[in-house]
């Protein structure tokens, strides 16, 4: 299958672990989409969405790759599935490099350079690994469509932090690969399955979990796409609700 | 309550105490500006009614029962209570609108002291507004802006509805009801509301919207209503998605839904953390705690601690100070609001934690 990737930064674990994943399945990848992490509109919307410390923690542990945030722990089990699979490079752009595949850099998915990027591909899919929010026009440039694995049971919990959401609304921690659409998780559902989870596991185990869950089950139904498309269904509008970044103050109640 | 929250509550308490005047009543605001001497303005009988559930709320009771008698010694004969600040020994003309505010500080100090005076009083000025009432559920007479019949009124609705507990006859709840009703006819596809302002044609304060939000909810839960809920929760909602995106709310909005961004108003932000956690108790959403607790978290910054101009501990109309909303004042019902905020979030908390804590969850 002809595959574009997205990335949110050119230092994506999770898209390095994903895009070794789906060469080792014989996936075709003809380019990867990363958008610029430094600008500023970027660090606006994540300052108004985390705060500071949370943008810094962020930073530290997922770009830096530092292992003294409060968020660390959420890194390690996809540095341990990439130890597994003998990756070696820390960086999306020397894992193309070594694999000659396209590297662009971009400053956003909805930019005229994005679009016109993925038109000329004419990727079957494009999977999704950050970069932030799609346009219709963006969306429409792939075949089938942009693919996502989603944290969260669909329709019950679109939106950010869905872990954390699922424990507060007494729902278990789901993955939900979708078809992305012009809403907030509202695309045609494809396949869900629960996220493994251990008895001392706290959220930033979970979330941890959760990623390398994301890709197995990214994996999983590019194998069968044609199955899961045929069974595909479509969401409900009515039947979910769109949470946001959760305060601290809810989070310290699932400790 | 967390430290920082606990000492936004106290320091706030500690502003409306301090705005108790000797001659009765609460001082409306604080201001250096207008009031060089010592920053309190004179007193005003529509805020110091809603202040007395706060105050019962936060241990004062005494405090409380002062107002309520001062507020009581205000009302006239038919059971009207005055609009405006009032100097001592001044008369000032019959208001609807403070009427019913003042209302809601009565009904309080009867629940808490079960004393006849209060709930006559109550029950006079809740058929005064009955009185008064045309048949369709508005006024002609006694509003803040003559010929003005806003949309912000269902706050007299919900005050109401609450004297009405102390009448046998349906009279002033069915008064009550007609205003709801006219009011619901001014809800746009938008959500947002005809003449939810102080002026007609003018954009309306967050603080006025709030008040028209919190009277279809109030007033929905008191008669098992839920036509009027939704009629308030479209709007508390649309604010709070806008609030979430965006991380802030706007001073004021025009009918369609514009908004005037360059200052925030203060005072309905303190009302829409109340409205939010209204709609996550009732609704069990806690997607409105979360919203909530973001605005007080901002709230809580913006509150006074060491300062020339302010006050210390009192939430000013406006930020930056010189917004359109009570500019360069700290108006005693911001921290009203602020502390039934406060109050409302940690109880929702316990809560929370007390349903956790029994292995359950909410559901």
């Amino acid at each position: 299958m002809k595959l574009i990737v997205t990335a949110g930064h050119n230092k994506s674990l999770p898209t390095i672990a994903l895009l070794d994943a789906l060469l080792h399945d014989g996936h075709e990848v003809m380019n990867v989409l990363v958008v610029n992490a430094f600008q500023p509109s970027r660090l606006c919307s994540y300052l108004r969405q985390y705060g500071i410390s949370t943008t810094i923690a962020k930073f530290e542990s997922h770009y830096l790759q530092k292992q003294t945030t409060y968020l660390s722990r959420e890194t390690l089990p996809i540095k341990s599935y990439i130890k597994s699979r003998n990756i070696v490079t820390s960086s999306i752009r020397g894992f193309c490099a070594a694999r000659a595949i396209p590297f662009s850099r971009v400053n956003s998915l909805a930019s005229v350079k994005a679009i016109k990027c993925s038109q000329d591909n004419s990727p079957d899919l494009i999977i999704y690994s950050g970069g932030g929010i799609l346009r219709n026009a963006f969306i429409k440039t792939a075949r089938i469509g942009v693919l996502n694995a989603h944290s969260g049971p669909l329709p019950a919990i679109r939106g950010m932090n869905a872990i954390e959401w699922s424990l507060i609304e007494g729902l278990e921690p789901t993955t939900t690969v979708h078809l992305i659409d012009s809403g907030i998780d509202t695309g045609r559902i494809l396949h869900s399955e629960l996220i493994p989870t251990g008895e001392k596991d706290d959220i930033y185990d979970l979330r941890g979990k959760a990623v390398v869950h994301n890709i197995e089950l990214i994996t999983k139904v590019l194998r069968s796409i044609d199955e899961y498309l045929i069974a595909a269904t479509t969401q409900c509008a009515a039947s979910g609700k769109q949470y946001f970044v959760m305060h601290s103050r809810i989070k310290a109640l699932l400790k | 309550m967390d430290k920082n929250r606990a000492k936004a509550y106290q320091a706030a308490h500690l502003f409306l105490l301090n705005s108790i005047r000797t001659t009765g009543g609460s001082a409306a605001f604080y201001s250096r500006l207008l009031h060089p001497v010592n920053g309190w303005s004179e007193a005003y009988p529509e805020t110091t009614g809603y202040l007395i559930p706060t105050l019962f709320e936060a241990g004062s009771s005494e405090e409380a029962l002062l107002l309520a008698d001062w507020v009581v010694s205000l009302q006239y004969e038919d059971g009207g209570l005055p609009g405006g600040l009032l100097k001592k020994g001044e008369k000032r003309e019959r208001s609807i609108f403070n009427t019913a505010q003042m209302i809601l500080g009565l009904h309080r100090a009867a629940l808490e002291t079960s004393d006849r005076k209060y709930i006559d009083a109550t029950v006079k000025a809740g058929k005064w507004l009955a009185n008064t009432q045309e048949s369709d559920g508005t006024w002609n007479k006694y509003h803040y802006k003559s010929n003005y019949f806003p949309s912000y009124y269902t706050r007299v609705a919900w005050p109401m509805l609450l004297a009405s507990e102390f009448d046998k006859s349906h009279e002033i709840t069915n008064a009550a009801i007609k205003t709801l009703d006219f009011i619901q006819e001014n809800a746009l596809d938008n959500y947002f509301f005809i003449d939810a302002g102080f002026k007609k044609n003018a954009p309306a304060y967050l603080h006025t919207i709030a008040y028209t939000i919190r009277g279809f909810l109030e007033s929905a839960l008191l008669l098992n209503r839920s036509d009027y809920w939704d009629t308030g929760y479209n709007l508390a909602h649309h604010l709070f998605r806008q609030f979430e995106l965006n991380n802030r709310l706007a001073g004021a909005y025009y009918q369609d839904g514009q908004r005037i961004n360059w200052y925030r108003c203060l005072t309905g932000e303190a009302q829409m953390c109340i409205i939010w956690l209204l709609l996550a108790k009732h609704n069990e959403d806690y997607r409105f705690l979360n919203a909530s607790s973001k605005l007080l978290d901002k709230l809580c910054l913006a509150q006074p601690s060491l300062s020339i101009f302010k006050k210390k501990g009192g939430l000013s109309g406006s930020k930056p100070f010189y917004g359109r909303y009570i500019a360069f004042r700290q108006p005693n019902w911001a921290s009203k609001f602020f502390m039934d905020a406060l109050l409302l979030e940690e109880q929702l908390y316990r809560y929370l934690e007390s349903v956790r804590a029994t292995g359950g969850t909410k559901k």
